[in-house]
């Protein structure tokens, strides 16, 4: 493996946007991902965890109903038989 | 407490350890950010494409077989989600941007309104901590080269670059809320 060549001045560069030609490079170098995100920690002022996990539970759930098939649809009958629908009683 | 390295996220994520994966994307999500950032230019579309970088790696862990680092990995998925966002603003533009705004501020409303934001940006420059602060305002407002500020506040050329790079992003996030 050879060994990274880019400077500090064309990372920033090129994390500014003024200078696109180690694009392709920067793909696949550990060296310059490694700077980048260094110079970019803490750009973010929000954490996207909460909004994209929400998203991945609702598909797993999704999933799980659909391998489930009718035994879960079958449970929540049950489950509104016994307990009944919601309704006000007296 | 045991750290877990990348991999052993991807693998625990992979065999339904949500917990895992929630700490991938706290641990990538600036990087993945700034990538994105760095081609969208915009940081509400930026943060839009990073959860959709992430909802695709979600789906795409069962594939990943390790031949590079998961940080690499995000970085492709999150480069090549960034260049289709900015191809379909360019095909359905949907808002006029600010630079064009501000073209068009020929008004006394919109002198007034140009006056208020410079305001709110020297309000933005104070707020900022010195070591971000000085180089900025050399570099901006006297525009002085980089190496000058180098000689000036006596610091590596690179540190220069870094702070100013630091600063004006600083300055972005303070001023995303100003309208």
């Amino acid at each position: 493996m050879t060994a990274c060549t880019i400077t500090d001045v064309q990372r920033i560069d090129f994390a500014e946007g003024i200078d696109d030609s180690i694009d392709e490079h920067v793909m696949t170098c550990d060296t310059c991902q490694a700077f980048l995100a260094d110079l970019w920690q803490g750009e973010l002022q929000t954490d996207l965890s909460e909004p994209v996990m929400r998203v991945v539970g609702l598909e797993e759930f999704v999933i799980a109903v659909l391998k489930e098939g009718g035994g879960i649809l079958a449970r929540i009958g049950e489950a509104l038989r016994v307990y009944g629908m919601g309704e006000e009683r007296t | 407490m045991h750290d877990r390295d990348d991999f052993e996220l991807v693998a625990s994520a992979s065999a339904g350890d949500l917990e895992a994966f929630g700490e991938l994307i706290r641990r990538h999500q600036d990087f993945v950010y700034g990538a994105v950032l760095r081609v969208v230019k915009n940081p509400t579309l930026a943060e839009d494409v990073s959860q959709e970088c992430f909802l695709r790696a979600y789906r795409a862990l069962p594939d990943f077989r390790g031949d590079s680092q998961v940080r690499s990995w995000l970085y492709r998925i999150a480069h090549n989600l960034a260049l289709n966002a900015v191809t379909r603003r360019r095909e359905y533009p949907t808002e006029l941007m600010p630079d064009t705004l501000a073209a068009e501020a020929t008004g006394p409303e919109q002198s007034a309104e140009a006056s208020e934001l410079a305001r709110a940006i020297g309000t933005a420059i104070e707020s900022l901590p010195e070591d971000l602060k000085h180089p900025l305002v050399l570099r901006e407002m006297q525009h002085m080269s980089y190496e000058d500020i180098a000689g000036r506040l006596e610091l590596p050329l690179n540190t220069v670059r870094t702070r100013i790079f630091r600063a004006r992003r600083a300055l972005q996030a303070h001023m995303r809320d100003w309208q």
